[in-house]
C-alpha cells in the first residue's frame, strides 16, 4: 500500500495581473506560430511553383535537344508541287531569247510552222517548212550565227522531193 | 513544534479554531530567528480533515465527475458544515475510493490567519495521514490503523493494497469503550485483533515518539 499524498490547500490562484501577461504572451505566441505557419505555407506554394516552371522548362529543354538531335525528315511533297515545279521551270526558261532569236532570221524558203518549248530540260522545237536543203541549212547558220557554239542543230528534216512541194524538218536549241 | 530544515510543521484542532489568528502570531513568536521565514506545513486533526469512503456509482464516467460528487456529498459523508473542500484518492469506476474532506470556510480562516501572521503555508493535512504513513514506511502495511486525537477518533481500514474503508468519529469516545469499538470494527472488516494498531496522540503526553506539530507526542500499540 502507498502513502496518501494529501493536499487540502486549494491551489494556488495566479494574479489577475499575471493571467492577463500569461493571456498576452501565449496570444503572441499563437499569433507568431500561425504566422510562421502561414509563411511556411507560402513558401511552400512558391517553391511547388518553381518546381512546376522548372519542370516545363526543362521538359522544353529536352524537347529542343531532341529536335536538334533528330533526322530531318523532309515534309512530303504537295499535291500541286509537280504543276508548281513546272511553273517554276517555264518561268526561268528563256523564252523570249529563244524567240527572238528565230524571229531575228528570215529567209525565203523556211517558214517556221509550230514552235514548242519544252522547259524540261530548255528545249525549244521549231518545226518548219523548206523549199530545200540548201536555204534549210543556211537559215540553221543564220540562227547559230554569232553563238560561240552552235545554238540550233537539225533534228531531222523530210523533203518531199523535186516538184512535189515542201518539205518539214524540226530543228532545236537548248537554252 | 516540530521543525526540519527551513519547513515547520503545525498542528491545529477543533480547540483552536476560535483563535486561529493568535495560534498563528503565538505559533510564529515562537520559531528561532533563523526559522521567520520557513515554509509550514498544517496537520489538522481527524474532527477537522474528515475521511469518508466514496461508493462506486454507477455512470460516474471520470474522476472529475467524482470529485463533484465527493465535494457535493461531504457535508453528509463527513458531517461537516458548509461547502467542502475534497481530495480524492485514486479513483476508479466501480469501486469505492478515498476522500478526505474539510470545511473551505476553514482553510480560508487557516489562510488568513497564516497571512496574517506573516506565515507561508505549504501543505495542509490530516494528521492520521502522518500516522499511516509513519506506519506504511515502517511496515509496509496496515490493516486497521486507529488514530486517537483530542478530539477525533480516525479508522482506517485496508485491504493491503488500498483503503477500504475510513471514518471519523468526533467527539472522541471516551477511552475505555474505544478498545471494544475497535473490536468490533475489526470482526466487522473480518481483520484479526492482531492486525489492529492503534496510535494515540497527545499533547501533553510526556513518553512517546515527537510527532509533527510541534507539541504533539504519540504512541502506536496494539490491542
Amino acid at each position: 500500500m502507498k502513502p496518501l499524498r494529501i493536499q487540502l490547500l486549494p491551489k494556488p490562484v495566479a494574479p489577475a495581473w499575471l493571467i492577463a501577461l500569461a493571456s498576452m504572451l501565449l496570444v503572441a505566441a499563437l499569433v507568431a506560430a500561425a504566422l510562421a505557419a502561414y509563411r511556411y505555407w507560402q513558401v511552400g506554394q512558391i517553391r511547388k511553383e518553381l518546381q512546376v516552371e522548372r519542370e516545363r522548362r526543362e521538359e522544353q529543354i529536352r524537347a529542343a535537344q531532341a529536335a536538334a538531335t533528330a533526322p530531318m525528315i523532309p515534309p512530303s511533297p504537295p499535291a500541286y508541287a509537280a504543276d508548281a515545279r513546272k511553273a517554276a521551270n517555264e518561268a526561268e526558261f528563256h523564252t523570249a531569247a529563244a524567240l527572238t532569236a528565230l524571229e531575228r532570221v528570215s529567209m525565203v524558203g523556211v517558214t517556221p510552222v509550230s514552235i514548242e518549248l519544252q522547259a524540261e530540260g530548255n528545249l525549244a522545237r521549231v518545226e518548219v517548212e523548206f523549199s530545200d536543203y540548201q536555204v534549210l541549212l543556211s537559215y540553221l547558220e543564220e540562227l547559230n550565227k554569232g553563238e560561240p557554239a552552235p545554238r540550233w542543230r537539225l533534228q531531222r528534216a523530210s523533203a518531199k522531193g523535186p516538184g512535189a512541194g515542201l518539205g518539214t524538218a524540226v530543228i532545236e536549241s537548248r537554252w | 513544534m516540530w521543525s526540519a530544515g527551513s519547513e515547520q510543521h503545525l498542528y491545529l484542532d477543533s480547540s483552536e479554531l476560535q483563535a486561529l489568528d493568535a495560534v498563528m502570531r503565538d505559533w510564529k513568536g515562537a520559531l528561532p530567528p533563523e526559522a521567520k521565514r520557513s515554509v509550514a506545513h498544517i496537520w489538522l486533526s481527524g474532527a477537522l480533515a474528515v475521511p469518508f469512503m466514496l461508493p462506486p456509482i454507477e455512470g460516474l464516467r471520470n474522476r472529475a465527475e467524482a470529485q463533484r460528487l465527493a465535494e457535493s456529498s461531504a457535508p453528509v459523508e463527513a458531517g461537516l458544515q458548509g461547502s467542502c473542500t475534497v481530495w480524492l484518492d485514486a479513483w476508479k469506476p466501480g469501486r469505492p475510493c478515498l476522500a478526505v474532506a474539510v470545511q473551505q470556510e476553514l482553510v480560508a480562516a487557516i489562510q488568513a490567519a497564516a497571512s496574517g501572521a506573516g506565515i507561508k503555508l505549504k501543505s495542509m493535512q490530516p494528521w492520521w495521514n502522518w500516522a499511516l504513513s509513519d506506519h506504511l514506511h515502517r511496515k509496509g502495511a496496515v490493516r486497521l490503523l486507529a488514530v486517537i486525537e483530542e478530539d477525533a477518533l480516525t479508522v482506517i481500514g485496508s485491504d493491503g493494497e488500498r483503503v477500504t474503508s475510513a471514518q471519523s468519529q468526533r467527539p472522541r469516545p471516551a477511552p475505555e469503550r474505544i478498545d471494544a469499538q475497535l473490536r468490533r470494527q475489526a470482526v466487522s472488516l473480518d481483520v484479526s485483533i492482531a492486525e489492529v494498531l492503534r496510535v494515540s496522540m497527545s499533547r501533553d503526553a510526556k513518553e512517546g515518539e515527537p510527532a509533527p506539530g510541534g507539541v504533539a507526542r504519540w504512541q502506536e500499540q496494539g490491542l
